[in-house]
């Protein structure tokens, strides 16, 4: 049965899921490129300095892409389950309601993990190629809020999409964003470091959360 | 008899707009079970609440012995739903739907499915929303016949079907569900399919059940009567006798489970005097709308 | 069961989200800027002078007897402030209490020294250029290495990105000739080019012994301090000055501020009581004359005047209304029972922090519950009973809970 889902929810993300990577890996080369360059025209240690005192951060590039990747996913895999009430084939599926949507986004939680792999070891390759391991690996702390954002944003908009009355998704829409801007709220370099637990607590209720709006579709609550 | 559906005291409110209120009927195994009632008189709502995608405000709703809203997945399993304009999941092709369904019910039958596919004459790797709908009525039908349910719920199946498919669509209805003893639990607007494979019907009225009854008895009990009267009639009172009636200038029509002696008399107790009074048959949707009214 | 835990997940999510909110737009509303006095110290008069702004767009210049003066005429009673300006006037007189000055001497004897509380809470990668402390040119240049120092010193050449093996071992034998213990616990330099000379580095061992370290014609000059190891260090603030008189400041974690002497590296505490190096800011500012530390918070500033000896000659308090005894601020306390506040402009590190606001907020959190209750029972018409713990979140969340429960209703459970 769970493979059953698991073959549903591949039918609808899996192109967005092929042509994140694509983005992805075609931002990290742009950024991999563009680092290349100013050690190219610049003295490398000149590069090293701004980005150790003046807080440089060389991979913002990508600062949104994992939040944009978690509303992507959260938008085309219960958009076709909302549309024309698709929902109502996937609750009467003999399983029950909880499991099946926590195992569909529990998939989309996998993929954006997996996409924050490629993520952590693109920043690990650049880094490694140009810059001492402390700057790699803070640059591995800083980007952390950013791909826990990602995350966030999918399990918030999975949410907002099952949600069957407006107003509730206006309600959640307006009281889950300030938690994910706080994530991207850096002005350099590990300046989580010390919060980034508690940041990480409260993202943990970010998981459950589909299941009310998955209650009130299922129960016709408008 | 064993009651696979039975709805008690079943209230509803949309907001604060009533939709019925104190609704009871059951459905016996193994009948086939139409609801009738035009627009905006709960027929849609009725099957969401036995669908289990809507609570009702009051009231039970019991499907295979479990309330209908709260229903065990096990119990899911023997219930197959066809949903309204023949929804599924358009994103996979012929063979993709099958072989996800296949994965959740223990008795599948595939020669069902895929031998209603092979009318259609379309390969398996077409994709479902690439189908016209027509095809998808046969896919969806398909899906629930290979699911082998006990119970059947359609909702209006006939919808953005031409005749052929929806006569494709029923034959193979009939000859399955007949053949395996299913119980089915149906609407559409085209009562004149319904009138050959129902065996039994509600007729919902505006807030009520107008009747439930056997459609053979139905359109054996209910009459209607014509005569013309000179002049000007006043206007008839709604009891026991009178269902509905019309007019149009002097001609009259009367409709009436009595029989043609007692509405006779009824009238000319009333003072009225009648000229050429006559019955003719009906079928349902003409039995239909004459209980009902044409508005 | 499930799905009315979730409500409850969300409703959390929202009361965090409104008390990170609600405060942020309640202080965009009603916030209004503290206006410190500058404080100078006036050669003229003897006595402390200052500038304020009164409001947006007026400033006084005013001495402590409430005289106020123009612009003009208070700078001319702070030269060694000023002595730009007066230059410029030609009025710069050529002594001050006897000293022969020109505008060349001023600059050569003034400093200027800041410690904020954000250059304390600061995250930084510790990777330090080692500059050439007697170049044979004239300016300074960066090396082309970068160095750490954990468990031992190595220089990383920029070039190629890798350990500079040779260098790092002469360096690392340098310090452990001097009896240095790793790991390192406090690195502490001026890293730039923009200044007359460099110092090198100030660091703290295992063992809280201090060490300067620098590079000397490309070699290791490391000297083991007599800095005391029982000072507590929390920082060390270096910067590099032609006179020569001080290193730069010791921060301590008990709020003591110590200067780090050229006489041999012995320390003098300096007069900064109630000095709090997370929330004041500090300003050590060097005339030829006198050295005035300045250091305020949101409710007061201290200065403190010493004479070229170190010696106390003259002191100045000045405090105001702290926001805390603003009206807004109270009914702030009453309307919200907390906060939670993710950045601070004494920090450059973000938080997840919840401040609580007092014994006051127990006023909105009854005036949330009744408005609560009265709306699920006399509006809404909501089941009480089995969604008591709404109530819970009402009493522990006040306003925040009150929104987040009228918003997001409860079902009909199963």
């Amino acid at each position: 049965m769970y493979k059953a889902i698991l073959y549903k929810e591949w039918l609808k993300i899996r192109w967005a899921v092929l042509g994140y990577i694509i983005v992805l890996l075609g931002f990290l080369t742009y950024i991999g490129l563009e680092v290349r360059y100013w050690f190219g025209m610049n003295d490398p240690i000149s590069i090293w300095l701004m980005v150790i005192q003046k807080k440089i951060l060389y991979y913002s590039a990508i600062k949104f892409l994992p939040v944009f990747a978690g509303i992507v996913l959260a938008v085309v895999q219960f958009v076709p389950e909302v549309v024309k009430k698709r929902y109502r084939l996937t609750f009467h599926l003999p399983i029950s309601e909880t499991r099946s949507l926590l195992f569909m986004t529990g998939i989309c939680t996998g993929i954006l993990l997996l996409f924050s792999v490629i993520y952590i070891l693109g920043l690990t390759i650049i880094g490694g190629s140009f810059f001492p391991r402390e700057i790699t690996s803070s640059s591995l702390l800083t980007v952390a809020p950013w791909l826990l954002a990602g995350l966030v944003g999918y399990l918030g908009t999975a949410a907002i999409v099952i949600e069957s009355s407006w107003i509730y998704r206006l309600a959640y829409a307006l009281m889950f964003t300030p938690f994910i801007m706080k994530l991207f709220a850096e002005s350099g370099y590990n300046e989580f470091q010390f919060s980034f637990g508690s940041y990480l607590l409260v993202s943990l209720f970010y998981t459950i959360i589909v299941l009310f709006p998955g209650y009130r579709l299922r129960k016709g609550s408008k | 008899m064993e009651n696979v559906i039975e709805c008690i005291n079943l209230t509803h409110y949309y907001g604060k707009k009533l939709i019925y209120k104190d609704l009871n009927f059951t459905v016996e195994k193994g009948k086939i079970f139409g609801i009738l009632g035009k627009n905006g008189t709960g027929k849609t709502t009725t099957i969401n609440i036995l669908m289990g995608f809507l609570r009702p405000t009051g009231g039970k709703c019991y499907v295979l012995g479990e309330e209908s809203h709260n229903l065990n997945p096990q119990t899911r399993v023997k219930i197959g739903l066809l949903h309204e304009g023949h929804v599924c999941y358009e994103f996979m092709t012929v063979a993709q739907i099958e072989k996800f369904y296949s994965r959740f019910f223990p008795n599948w039958r595939k020669d069902l499915y895929f031998g209603l596919i092979d009318l259609l004459g379309v390969t398996y790797d077409h994709k479902i929303s690439n189908m016209s709908c027509g095809q998808r009525s046969q896919v969806a039908l398909g899906l629930i016949m290979a699911q082998d349910p006990e119970l059947m719920i359609l909702d209006d199946y006939s919808m953005g079907l031409d005749a052929g498919y929806r006569m494709l669509f029923i034959d193979y209805l009939i000859d399955y569900v007949r053949e395996n003893n299913k119980t089915v639990f149906m609407t559409s607007h085209i009562i004149q399919d319904l009138e050959q494979i129902i065996d039994d019907t509600i007729i919902m009225g505006r807030q009520k059940i107008l009747l439930q009854m056997p459609i053979k008895e139905f359109l054996g009990s209910f009459h209607q009567y014509h005569f013309n009267v000179n002049g000007r009639l006043p206007d008839l009172d709604y009891d026991d006798t009178v269902a509905n009636w019309e007019s149009l200038k002097n001609h009259y029509t009367v409709y009436s489970f009595k029989a043609e002696g007692d509405v006779k008399t009824y009238l000319e107790n009333k003072g009225v005097s009648i000229k050429d009074f006559h019955e003719t048959s009906m079928n349902l949707e003409h039995a239909f709308i004459g209980l009902t009214g044409k508005y | 069961m499930i799905a009315k835990i979730s409500r409850y997940a969300i409703l959390l999510i929202i009361v965090a989200s409104l008390s990170i909110i609600l405060p942020e737009l309640y202080w965009m509303l009603f916030n209004k800027p503290i206006y410190k006095p500058t404080v100078y110290y006036s050669t003229v008069l003897d006595d402390f002078i200052y500038t304020q702004y009164t409001d947006k767009n007026n400033k006084i210049y005013s001495d402590l007897k409430d005289n106020t003066y123009d612009r003009k005429t208070f700078e001319t009673m702070v030269p060694f402030s000023f002595y730009y300006d007066l230059e410029k006037w030609g009025i710069l007189p050529e002594s001050v209490k006897g000293l022969q000055i020109t505008p060349k001497f001023i600059r050569y004897n003034s400093q200027v020294l800041r410690i904020t509380p954000r250059d304390l809470n600061t995250p930084l990668i510790s990777l330090n250029p080692l500059i050439e402390s007697q170049s044979d040119f004239a300016r300074l240049e960066m090396p082309g290495e970068l160095f750490r120092i954990d468990q031992k010193i190595e220089f990383i050449t920029a070039l190629d990105n890798s350990v500079n093996d040779s260098m790092s071992e002469i360096y690392n034998q340098a310090l452990i000739d001097q009896g240095f213990c790793f790991p390192v616990k406090i690195i502490a330099g001026n890293p730039t080019t923009r200044k007359s000379f460099d110092e090198g580095y100030f660091i703290v061992d295992a063992q809280n012994s201090v060490f300067h370290l620098k590079k000397v014609k490309g070699q290791p000059r490391c000297i083991k301090t007599d800095i005391p190891s029982n000072l507590n260090i929390r920082t060390l603030i270096i910067r590099e000055h032609s006179r020569k008189e001080f290193y730069g400041l010791i921060v301590t974690w008990t709020d003591e501020v110590y200067m780090i002497t050229y006489d041999n590296y012995s320390i003098l505490k300096l007069p900064t009581e109630g000095y709090h190096a997370d929330d004041m800011a500090l300003l050590l500012s060097i005339n030829p004359l006198h050295k005035l530390i300045s250091y305020s918070d949101s409710r007061e500033m201290k200065c403190v005047l010493l004479d070229n000896d170190y010696k106390v000659v003259n002191r100045y308090h000045s405090s105001w209304t702290p926001k805390e005894e603003w009206i807004s601020s109270k009914v702030a306390a009453i309307l919200f029972p907390f906060d939670i506040e993710t950045q601070s402009r004494n920090s450059d590190y973000k938080y997840l922090k919840v401040n609580f606001n007092g014994i006051t907020s127990l006023i909105g959190i009854l005036i949330a519950l009744l408005a609560t209750f009265f709306c699920k029972r006399f509006v809404y018409r909501d089941e009480l009973t089995n969604n008591w713990f709404d109530f819970v979140i009402v009493a522990v969340s006040g306003i925040f809970g009150a929104i987040a429960v009228l918003f997001i209703r409860p079902e009909p459970w199963d």
